[in-house]
């Protein structure tokens, strides 16, 4: 199901040269960003508040358009693409951000099944599909609860869940342990660091530094809108990794 | 998933959903009311020719001699015409002088009359059969227009009551239209502004605005159909209960029908639900043009 079109960039992400400057304050938010992503790859972003996580992660999503430079996300111009495309590609990302972004006028599994709404699933395949998510989130005793009557961390695995329904090859978490005491935090890192064996890459944007320093692998930091530190710049070579949850 | 959203949409607003559902059930039953009350006083003065078995047809004061007699000898043709007299433009400008007055009667002249051909009719004319001939006198050349009653043209002055408020009902109609518009117009942009986090989310994540959209559409609509059946039973509630009184006092007689057609019923359901419709495409472009803040 993930990248419904065919992707021709060996990268998940692949960011030339972009830069992002707001017209209405003149101010440089991102400058000179080069980046490339491969699949199955877990990287941190860090950086302290104001240094252009949130900014790239949104040009990454295609919620905002950059001022210069090109952005591929699996394989798609980003950065040239319209409204309608770019909505398109977003259903194929996992987006898990701080503030959980859930319907709290739906219960837990229509929140979670909510991005299976544009495939083209039968209705017993999304049941199926939400059971199973329900179960490895271990979610499944609070299937058809209001999702305002849960917990921080509750609420996180929901909205974890609703990313990963679809198998996306990619995810972009924005301080998604924001709002998480420690062991939560913890284990919502471990959780997302196993999606690495069933192919997807997982882009964590955290200022928690507790945590890149205990999970460790690739960590990039921005600071003040550059990129000056990329602990494993990618290489050519190739992950090559199963979906673990094929194609819908 | 989508009935859902729209059922707590519902209930998340229920004082300015209830306020909105009554504002248009009252504008809806106001129109039906007008109509009904116009409906009756149409039947009241076809009544009014029936019994007094006269009819007045006015011709073009400029026709050809030849194509007036046309005229008169094809009315001479149906079989209720007992007799026929011609009053003339100048005859017609006189009589309408002696009854109004000089002040009332300035604006007319004998040109702007036409001529009147006051027909009396014999027995009882069956209704269908009388609109059937009034509908074909129409289709006449020279024929202006017709009147239930043996009344003389005066322009303005001719139109009774009932001309005044057929009239006023489709002024009516126009303003309860825009009103309907405006109001579900503005329930569908409070029910957007108040979902606005939910709208960025449905974003986010990938919903199309057409998807984001179709719940604050079906919510006009119920509305729009809640408020016409609601307005609709306003309506029967005067019209069983309000009229009589009102038909008295107005027209010191009882009003001959007392229920609403069902074209007026279908009309005000229709109208109810399109407006609805209308109102809710006008916030097209506010969710088109939304931008997320996430």
């Amino acid at each position: 199901m993930a990248a419904s079109k065919v992707n021709t960039s060996p990268y998940v992400i692949e960011i030339k040269d972009l830069e992002k400057e707001f017209s209405d304050t003149g101010t440089k938010t991102l400058s000179g960003i080069h980046l490339r992503l491969n699949p199955g790859e877990f990287v941190f972003l860090t950086g302290a508040s104001g240094s252009g996580k949130t900014t790239l992660l949104k040009m990454i999503m295609g919620l905002s358009r950059p001022s210069r430079g090109e952005i591929f996300v699996m394989g798609q111009p980003v950065h040239k693409m319209g409204d309608s495309s770019r909505r398109t590609l977003r259903r194929d990302i996992g987006i898990i951000l701080q503030d959980h972004r859930l319907l709290n006028s739906l219960n837990v599994s229509e929140n979670i099944a909510l991005t299976l709404t544009w495939t083209s699933l039968s209705s017993e395949a999304k049941r199926k599909r939400v059971a199973e998510m329900l179960q490895i989130m271990d979610l499944t005793h609070i299937a058809f609860s209001r999702v305002a009557s849960l917990s921080g961390g509750e609420k996180q695995r929901v909205a974890i869940a609703r990313a990963l329904i679809r198998a996306p090859q990619l995810i972009l978490a924005d301080e998604p342990t924001g709002n998480l005491d420690p062991p939560t935090s913890r284990q919502l890192v471990r959780m997302l660091r196993d999606l690495r064996a069933r192919g997807s890459t997982v882009l964590f944007a955290t200022h928690d530094m507790t945590l890149v320093r205990d999970f460790g692998g690739r960590v990039l930091e921005l600071v003040s809108g550059k990129l000056p530190a990329d602990s494993h710049p990618a290489s050519d070579q190739r992950f090559k990794t199963p979906n673990f949850w094929g194609n819908a | 998933m989508i009935l859902k959203i729209v059922w707590n949409h519902f209930k998340s607003r229920p004082f300015s959903n209830l306020l909105t559902l009554l504002a248009i059930a009252f504008c809806l039953g106001l129109l039906g009311g007008f109509w009904a009350l116009s409906d009756n006083l149409r039947l009241m003065h076809a009544a009014k020719g029936s019994q007094e078995g006269e009819m007045s047809v006015f011709v073009d004061g400029s026709l050809l001699s030849e194509k007036a007699s046309l005229i008169e000898s094809q009315l001479k043709q149906f079989s209720w015409v007992a007799s026929l007299q011609k009053v003339s433009s100048e005859e017609s400008l006189k009589i309408l002088r002696d009854k109004f007055g000089e002040s009332l009667t300035s604006s007319l002249s004998e040109k702007s009359l036409p001529n009147t051909y006051r027909v009396k009719m014999q027995g009882s004319v069956p209704e269908k059969e009388l609109q059937s001939a009034i509908e074909s006198m129409k289709t006449w050349e020279g024929v202006i227009d017709i009147d239930l009653g043996g009344e003389l043209w005066s322009g303005e002055l001719s139109k009774g009551s009932s001309g005044l408020l057929l009239s006023w009902s489709n002024l009516l109609f126009a303003v309860v239209f825009v009103v309907v518009i405006l109001l579900v117009s503005h329930i569908t942009r409070i029910a957007f502004e108040s979902s606005r986090d939910d709208v960025e989310t449905l974003t986010l994540i990938g919903a199309s605005k057409r998807w984001i959209f179709t719940p604050l559409l079906i919510e006009s609509v119920v509305m729009g159909i809640l408020g016409s059946a609601f307005g609709l039973f306003m309506t029967a509630l005067f019209l069983r209960y309000g009229l009589g009184p009102l038909s008295s006092i107005l027209f010191g007689k009882i009003a001959p029908i007392q229920e609403l057609s069902w074209n007026a019923l279908w009309k005000i359901l229709f109208m109810g639900t399109a407006a609805s419709v209308v109102g809710a495409f006008l916030t097209w472009p506010l969710i088109a043009s939304s931008k997320n803040r996430s």
